[in-house]
């Protein structure tokens, strides 16, 4: 079976005036990304801050259109399908977003949000069937009992019961892949670890696709060890792979640097990483990226040849995908080191 | 371990508002030893902003500061007028605000922020403060001639967080309180931040005070650690007792919560529950509803333990904690 969703050479520009006279400044978010998503598999999407990463869930999720048309659904481009076809592919890719306080209507509610696509779609008839439907639903992601949740309105339940109910009205309709973008981000640390247990529980249980955004690649260990990892930077996959494999042995240079920064929770281990000597710390302006390689102005191993040619993301060994000139010759990068 | 430098007994916060009373920090109890980096670990909710801001005695209304003595070197702070604890502020306890973005003033160049804050403080020359300003930049690595003319849009948010930075050290002040100091920003300019504040601490007798969510931050650089939870100071050890023994199941919960890049993954457990509202408190112990030891039978939860010193260096409220030592 092919794909469900497949990128093939995705660019997004962005273009805006700082005034009316002003020369168009344009940027491009994503360039040339290729990826394919499958039925009941679970992908990390990892990069920081303006890498491109939730753009890029939006273009999969058909909010955005790419520059470049090349989103498809089971084969077929999803920006030409009409009618049926689009709803269907509307109906199977589901987003949840961050912000849960943010992507509930404040004047709704809980019943009267959730209950909306159900009619839409006309999974529920009337009122009676949607409230069997939602009480269900609520079981499954720990919201018990249903009715002290769904008369109320979203101010009066905390970020965690938010984000739960984002994840329920998600699955309301059956869908085949949900996009999550930092779903836990702005959750308590106490509770994180229950939220992405959920995730797990239904791609096990109705084997939903998972396309999990974050900066954060403990929980993207957490949620996608025996899926695939994604790393962005400055708007490419620099790394791409089994999520085992990609961070116990990184071999792009941006991922060395990133797993070198990331604190540990143990002060032993903690106290014996060495961050890599970058040569710069702050990220070139995306308005004006770098030529060649994104990352060569930053990078310790840089030689004249990164500055000149892009580095495409080639295969290293099976199944994995770097995008470095030099990746035969980066040394190996070990914990602690 | 040096002499204790900041004391604090029995602080509680109160915030009166239209449903009740909440006391943000209920009744806390700490020692700051001189030279130390402490971390105070809480989660949203916990009580550590205020008690940051209680200790420049700048809680924001309608919160006041109900009860409770500080002793800063001996001195009893909040028996001073106004205007004598704003001698001490800057010039002896020094923050760095939570969100460095919002903290400067975004129609004055950064020079314009050393000026004002050096000048309420002491009478250094406007040539002296600009030097020891690029001191200190270039000690942040920042290059100080392009960054004094700047205004704070103009740098990014690692730059803006280094300046407060440097801002905050310009009087060598005794304590240095950090309030979130990395949590806007990106994982590498994090562990830059970090590595700095451990180089600062490690070239000054500076003591530190530092207020995260983020165990991790902790292992890298507190020596001791505190853990908030529900305005009350649950435990406090070293910070290796912290990570490899704690003595409050909270404590305990929160470390197996957090998933890492190293540890086995099978091993990860969410705390059950979620943290209590502050208008409606459990009787007794506040962390009861979650607690496995409670859950479990050992304790009937209807006490509220005190942080009570049950090793020599180690605090901890729960009445079971003997059955958590290893």
């Amino acid at each position: 079976m092919g794909p469900l969703i497949e990128l093939k050479n995705i660019q997004m520009i962005f273009e805006n005036r700082s005034s009316l006279f002003a020369q168009k400044r344009r940027v491009q978010a994503i360039e040339s990304v290729d990826m394919e998503i499958k039925e009941g598999q679970i992908y990390a999407l990892v990069g920081e801050s303006g890498c491109g990463k939730t753009t890029l869930g939006k273009i999969i999720c058909g909010l955005l259109k790419p520059s470049e048309e090349g989103v498809y659904f089971n084969g077929k481009n999803v920006w030409r399908l009409r009618g049926k076809e689009f709803t269907d592919y509307r109906r199977s890719v589901q987003l949840v977003h961050q912000d849960s306080y943010a992507a509930l209507n404040p004047a709704r509610t809980i019943f009267q949000s959730l209950s909306a696509p159900l009619f839409r779609y006309k999974i529920a008839k009337n009122r009676n069937e949607a409230y069997e439907h939602l009480e269900e639903l609520f079981e499954m992601v720990g919201l018990t009992p249903a009715e002290q949740f769904l008369y109320k309105y979203p101010h009066q339940l905390s970020g965690g019961q938010r984000q739960r109910i984002l994840l329920a009205r998600a699955l309301s309709i059956k869908p085949k892949l949900i996009v999550a973008d930092e779903p836990v981000s702005m959750v308590d640390v106490s509770l994180r670890i229950s939220l992405l247990n959920l995730m797990l529980d239904m791609n096990e249980k109705f084997g939903i696709s998972f396309v999990y955004i974050t900066h954060d690649l403990a929980t993207a260990r957490y949620i996608a060890a025996n899926g695939n990892i994604a790393v962005m930077y400055l708007g490419k996959i620099v790394e791409y792979g089994q999520l085992d494999n990609v961070l116990s042995k990184p071999r792009h240079p941006y991922l060395q640097a990133l797993l070198s920064a990331v604190p540990i929770p143990n002060p032993k281990i903690a106290r014996s990483m060495k961050p890599l000597p970058l040569k710069s710390l702050d990220m070139p302006d995306p308005t004006n990226p770098p030529s060649g390689c994104r990352f060569h102005p930053r990078c310790p191993y840089g030689e004249e040849r990164c500055s000149r040619e892009v580095p495409e993301l080639a295969a290293v060994e099976e199944d994995r995908f770097v995008a470095c000139h030099l990746v035969e010759k980066i040394p190996e990068w070990k914990w602690g080191q | 371990m040096g002499k204790e430098i900041l004391k604090l007994k029995n602080i509680t916060v109160e915030f009166q508002l239209r449903q009740g009373i909440i006391r943000a920090v209920d009744n806390v109890s700490l020692d700051v030893f001189r030279g130390e980096i402490i971390g105070v670990v809480g989660e949203s909710g916990s009580g550590k902003s205020t008690l940051a801001s209680t200790l420049l005695n700048m809680v924001s209304a309608p919160g006041i500061i109900k009860n409770g003595e500080i002793y800063y070197q001996d001195k009893e702070m909040l028996k001073l007028s106004e205007e004598e604890y704003r001698q001490y502020r800057s010039r002896d306890i020094s923050m760095v605000f939570q969100a460095a973005q919002n903290a400067l003033n975004p129609v004055l160049t950064i020079r314009d922020h050393f000026f004002d804050t050096v000048k309420a403080h002491s009478n250094m020359s406007e040539k002296e403060i600009v030097d020891k300003a690029c001191m200190l930049m270039e000690y942040v690595r920042l290059q100080p001639k392009q960054v004094l003319d700047s205004y704070p849009h103009q740098l990014s948010g690692g730059m803006r967080q280094r300046v407060i930075i440097a801002l905050s050290l310009m009087l060598d002040p005794n304590i240095l309180i950090l309030d979130e100091p990395t949590t806007a920003l990106d994982v590498i300019t994090q562990a830059y931040i970090i590595d700095l504040l451990a180089n600062i601490h490690n070239d000054s007798d500076i003591t530190m005070l530092f207020l995260t969510h983020d165990l991790s931050i902790i292992a890298k650089i507190a020596d001791r650690v505190a853990v908030m939870y529900a305005g009350n100071i649950v435990e406090v050890g070293t910070v290796e007792d912290i990570f490899y023994n704690p003595i409050h199941p909270y404590t305990s919960g929160l470390i197996h919560a957090i998933p890492s890049l190293v540890d086995d993954l099978s091993a990860r457990r969410p705390i059950p529950g979620s943290p209590p509202n502050l208008l409606d408190l459990p009787d007794g112990c506040r962390f009861a509803p979650r607690c496995g030891y409670h859950l479990g039978g050992f304790c009937d939860g209807t006490v509220q333990g005190d942080l009570v010193e049950v090793m020599p260096g180690r605090f901890s409220t729960c009445l079971e904690w003997e059955r958590m030592v290893k």
